[in-house]
């Protein structure tokens, strides 16, 4: 299964509980060891999740978010199998960091990516 | 339809070439990503959240007066592409205000003139399904069907504007819609100003991605002055914004004067109509 196929299975289940998913997702490709930045305007009262697939090796792909001042601002995180997310309450309305990064010792160059987020 | 069932695949990858020595290590970003000395490179691209997001957020505002920040009067004339896109964009807004509002006649002539917009662009062939069927989930009073719709419809002409080579057309209907949504958004905080409502106008990273946008088409030919005017409106909403996030939040001068930026760019390709004042 290719990574836009598995996170649309992972994030099929969060459409039922009221998300809806941005109809673009996002894809590429690893270039290099170094992880992948997404910068993305988000709302406070709004939820978000942000899901990524990878072609890694299962469990070596990470998402993570930031907020303006460099910190985690994830409430939840889901790794399961090819996919990884992130869960966030904005705290104010603002341009928030999502981060796709291979874990240590991984070597993602060459590895295709695919993200999806929801919102509700 | 599912929600799965994505028209296109959006590429944006950005690499970080040099962050080899980091890799793997949960390191935060640091404060003011968006002019980051070493290590870290953070790009300056923002994704334009979709309308429906923003209308996601919009909805748990209350219940504000949707209806009378309906605007369709007869879109000023023009054959100017640059102002055809931004006005789609503009009409799209539009649609999903009158959805907001719930006037099924309303959100018709929105996919009436969104037809003709395209038409003019060259994209009737690509846009008749979609506004047919906005007009007929309307006409069941189906809103979430009209919004999939109206989103669906705007995707469908930056995909087909980027077929014909004008990719940088298509950024002009996100920022035309944009515009227009700020400005009725702005005039309903206004009507009502509570602080805590205005904190969504938070957007300058947005402005810069559209500034930055805009620029880059009068470095490749389409030195116009409408995209001057543009680009003074949008340096108005940024200092605006800035100015906001240093003060804390937005006072409600602020917003009206936010409401008076967009409205004053508005009038180069969608309103017709003289400024008037927020209440």
């Amino acid at each position: 299964m290719k990574p836009l196929e598995m996170v649309q299975k992972v994030a099929e289940p969060y459409v039922v509980q009221g998300f809806d998913l941005r109809r673009q997702p996002f894809s590429g490709v690893f270039e290099s060891s170094a992880p992948v930045l997404l910068r993305q305007q988000l709302y406070r009262g709004n939820e978000y999740w942000f899901w990524a697939s990878s072609t890694l090796p299962p469990g070596e792909l990470k998402v993570e978010i930031f907020n303006d001042e460099g910190t985690s601002v994830a409430v939840e995180s889901l790794n399961r199998g090819d996919t990884a997310g992130v869960r966030v309450l904005p705290k104010k309305t603002g341009t928030y960091t999502i981060r796709l990064i291979a874990t240590e010792g991984s070597s993602p160059t060459g590895a295709t990516w695919a993200m999806v987020y929801g919102y509700r | 339809m599912s929600l799965l069932r994505f028209p296109m695949l959006t590429s944006i990858l950005w690499g970080l070439s040099w962050l080899a020595p980091l890799f793997g290590q949960e390191v935060p970003l640091p404060k003011n990503s968006t002019a980051l000395p070493a290590p870290f490179t953070v790009v300056s691209e923002v994704v334009v959240p979709s309308p429906p997001e923003i209308f996601a957020v919009l909805d748990k505002l209350g219940t504000p007066d949707w209806a009378g920040q309906i605007q369709l009067q007869v879109l000023p004339a023009n054959t100017d592409r640059t102002k055809l896109a931004l006005a789609f964009g503009g009409i799209v807004a539009e649609g999903f205000l009158a959805v907001q509002a719930k006037k099924t006649e309303a959100i018709q002539e929105v996919g009436r003139r969104a037809l003709k917009i395209a038409r003019a662009l060259g994209l009737e062939n690509a846009v008749t399904p979609h506004a047919n069927g906005i007009m007929e989930a309307a006409e069941k009073a189906d809103w979430k069907a009209v919004r999939a719709e109206l989103d669906l419809t705007e995707q469908t002409v930056k995909e087909q504007l980027a077929i014909l080579k004008d990719q940088e057309l298509g950024g002009l209907v996100s920022l035309g819609g944009w515009l227009r949504g700020t400005h009725a958004v702005t005039a309903l905080i206004s009507a009502d100003y509570n602080q805590d409502h205005a904190e969504i106008l938070h957007q300058p990273e947005l402005v810069k991605h559209f500034q930055n946008h805009v620029a880059a088409m009068t470095r490749t030919g389409h030195a116009k002055p409408e995209l001057d005017g543009l680009q003074e409106g949008l340096s108005q909403l940024l200092s605006l914004m800035q100015t906001a996030s240093d003060n804390e939040g937005f006072t409600a001068a602020e917003v009206s004067e936010v409401h008076g930026a967009c409205e004053k760019v508005l009038q180069e390709f969608y309103l017709t109509h003289e400024p008037k004042s927020v209440p």
